[in-house]
């Protein structure tokens, strides 16, 4: 028989989940913004609602009433495809993702309830997994709209995405062989005392560049690279095609920055405050550190980012691996 | 119950695109249809509560190994493919005669699959309390070892040939 | 190599604590300089007529032909300007007629927020610039 109370609660949180990622990427439109100004000693957006606190949801109506563009030698089909392509992984990714530890909600429910929608036994290979598909809207988005810039903006978003991908997931196994688990939860309940980034903190520093190269965030940025390639494989994207671009690409960043959060700095692991603060500073912090290395470096040229992919973060993987078994090993 | 249906919807899915990839002039929908037949069977592995399996089905097949199908065939710029008449060799004939027994010893298969067969209780393994990557690992690294190890070299033979073809000639 | 990444992040987390530099311009106003060049006034005479004469001199000197003059005369042989418009528009706005004028009847304001919603708008005649003059400090 089906579980009726179980499909009502996994319901509700993946319409809360989804309603507060929705409004986090919206606001952290509004925070990079912010803090890039601040960080170029200017505002940012001043005038929408109190210091701009209104601005997403002004871009957001102007994004949904601009004319919709398809480019007349475009592929159609893919060329809409692909936004959504982009934009569904991206979502899908928070399927798995600890927010908090049981919680009855102040004593509403009578028996505890997880802060979490889904417990996977692979949950990091689900993230890494969706990640992958992930890169196809960028490659088709790229490719359909029959543009030179776009289409090399893709062939450089597909061939970074490979190439950190591997990096990302080698510098993760470490903390998987201490954890012993792929478990999501069972990494943050392995770390109650520890976090993680001690015992690992070349695979943190490691996550956290690949992090930023998977994101195709600055100095990472080659396949929009604005200067160069107009805006890469969204040049032609106009209105909410153009917006769900954006909302994958922030909602990524969310995702990085919660895995990062789950795997190194203990989960919701934390004195004094609720679970669920604890996660969401730990992830705010994260995420203002990419904003501010965005507002910081330059741009890397191509080759000088494959060259960093494949020939420094790939053995330093190996070797942080071979380390840890050696370690623990030695140990046991 | 719900799972069953499932299956049968998401098999019919790759049978579907597995012949639209066989099928289609536009090899960029080609790849595209490979890339839902790999999910649909991603899916499929799921249902079967063969996580592990599932997910790497799509970190390799559909995360990495399409991607580099689909960056040739843009970097390549395909057209459409021609129409062209297939000539009927022995070869050919041969080569049908053997894919159409095969399918048949598919097809014979999956409706016996209660069939008892000798010895199959030895590739059993005790699953109490393990989860699914647990046991592929136990697996891998005892009954398997050997087999693991080879195809390891394999794989290795194959990047150093990658290497060497790639290589530009000085 | 990891030094000056570094030093890099160090810097920008400190501009991001500094004070913004930002003026908040139809709020505040940083205002001009008094040698700026904004637009045109014309002054009067003690007894309140026109300082112009009428020489056409700055007519002669624009750059931009901005300044479209017509002379008129008085009783008493005085030259004055029948008509004087200035093409806010044309103008360049680079002071030769202020220069040239023998009487310093035309001058150049400090007033720098010379954006309008028509075109009338900065079409000056004779009598907006006198009235400009009344208005406008200099």
């Amino acid at each position: 028989m089906i579980d009726w109370s179980l499909v009502i609660f996994t319901f509700v949180k993946v319409v809360v989940v989804f309603a507060c990622v929705m409004l986090c990427v919206a606001y952290l439109t509004w925070i990079e913004r912010k803090v890039i100004g601040h960080i170029q000693i200017r505002v940012g957006p001043m005038y929408a609602g109190w210091h701009g606190l209104l601005q997403p949801i002004a871009d957001g109506i102007k994004l949904f009433f601009k004319e919709d563009i398809i480019p007349r030698n475009a592929n159609k089909f893919l060329f809409i495809l692909a936004p959504t392509l982009s934009i569904i992984p991206a979502l899908m990714t928070f399927a798995v993702i600890p927010f908090g530890d049981y919680t009855t909600f102040f004593g509403l429910l009578k028996n505890p309830e997880p802060m979490r929608i889904a417990e996977l036994n692979v949950g990091i290979l689900y993230i890494f997994a969706l990640a992958g598909l992930g890169s196809y809207g960028v490659v088709f988005g790229g490719w359909s709209a029959n543009n030179k810039y776009a289409l090399m903006g893709a062939l450089r978003g597909s061939a970074q995405m490979i190439s950190y991908e591997l990096a990302l997931t080698l510098s993760v196994i470490g903390v998987i062989m201490i954890s012993g688990s792929l478990n999501l939860v069972e990494i943050v309940n392995a770390q109650k005392n520890v976090w993680n980034v001690v015992y690992q903190p070349v695979a943190f520093i490691m996550y956290l560049i690949c992090g930023i190269a998977e994101l195709n965030r600055t100095p990472f940025d080659m396949p929009e690279a604005e200067s160069e390639l107009v805006a890469g494989f969204h040049a032609d994207y106009s209105s909410m095609k153009f917006a769900m671009f954006f909302m994958a690409e922030y909602a990524n960043m969310i995702t990085v920055a919660s895995l990062a959060t789950t795997l190194f700095l203990g989960g919701w692991h934390g004195p004094f405050l609720p679970p669920l603060v604890w996660f969401m500073i730990k992830v705010f912090i994260l995420i203002f550190f990419f904003i501010w290395v965005r507002a910081t470096y330059p741009r890397v040229r191509f080759d000088q980012l494959m060259k960093l992919g494949w020939k420094v973060m790939v053995p330093i993987a190996l070797a942080n691996i071979f380390v840890t078994g050696l370690v623990m090993m030695l140990l046991n | 119950m719900i799972t069953s249906y499932i299956t049968i919807i998401v098999g019919i899915v790759a049978v579907i695109a597995a012949l639209s990839t066989v099928l289609q002039k536009n090899p960029v929908y080609s790849a595209v249809s490979l890339i839902v037949v790999m999910v649909a069977l991603a899916v499929n592995y799921l249902l079967l509560n063969a996580e592990f399996i599932a997910v790497i089905q799509l970190i390799v097949y559909a995360g990495a190994i399409m991607v580099l199908f689909v960056f040739v065939i843009m970097l390549l710029n395909l057209g459409e493919v021609k129409k062209y008449k297939i000539e009927a060799t022995s070869g050919r004939i041969a080569g049908a005669i053997l894919t159409g027994l095969f399918f048949l010893q598919l097809v014979v298969a999956g409706f016996n699959v209660t069939a008892n067969v000798p010895g199959i209780e030895r590739f059993f393994i005790d699953t109490k309390g393990l989860d699914n990557t647990k046991i592929i690992g136990h697996a891998l690294f005892s009954d398997y070892l050997l087999p693991f190890e080879v195809v390891s070299i394999v794989l290795i033979v194959g990047i150093i040939g990658a290497v060497v073809l790639g290589k530009k000639k000085e | 190599m990891i030094k000056p990444l570094v030093k890099g992040l160090w810097i920008t987390l400190k501009y991001f604590f500094s004070k913004p530099i930002t003026v908040h311009y139809p709020e505040e106003k940083v205002g001009s300089f008094p040698r700026y060049r904004g637009l045109h006034i014309i002054g009067r005479k003690p007894d309140g007529s026109i300082k112009c004469v009428a020489c056409g001199l700055c007519e002669a000197i624009c750059p931009a032909k901005a300044i479209k003059i017509e002379i008129g005369e008085l009783e008493d042989g005085m030259r004055y300007p029948k008509t004087y418009i200035l093409d806010g528009w044309r103008c360049i706005f680079c002071g030769l007629c202020q220069e040239v004028c023998p009487v310093n009847a035309i001058v150049l304001t400090p007033q720098y927020e010379n954006a309008a919603y028509k075109k009338e708008e900065l079409i000056l005649d004779r009598d907006t610039l006198l009235k400009r003059g009344d208005e406008v400090k200099i």
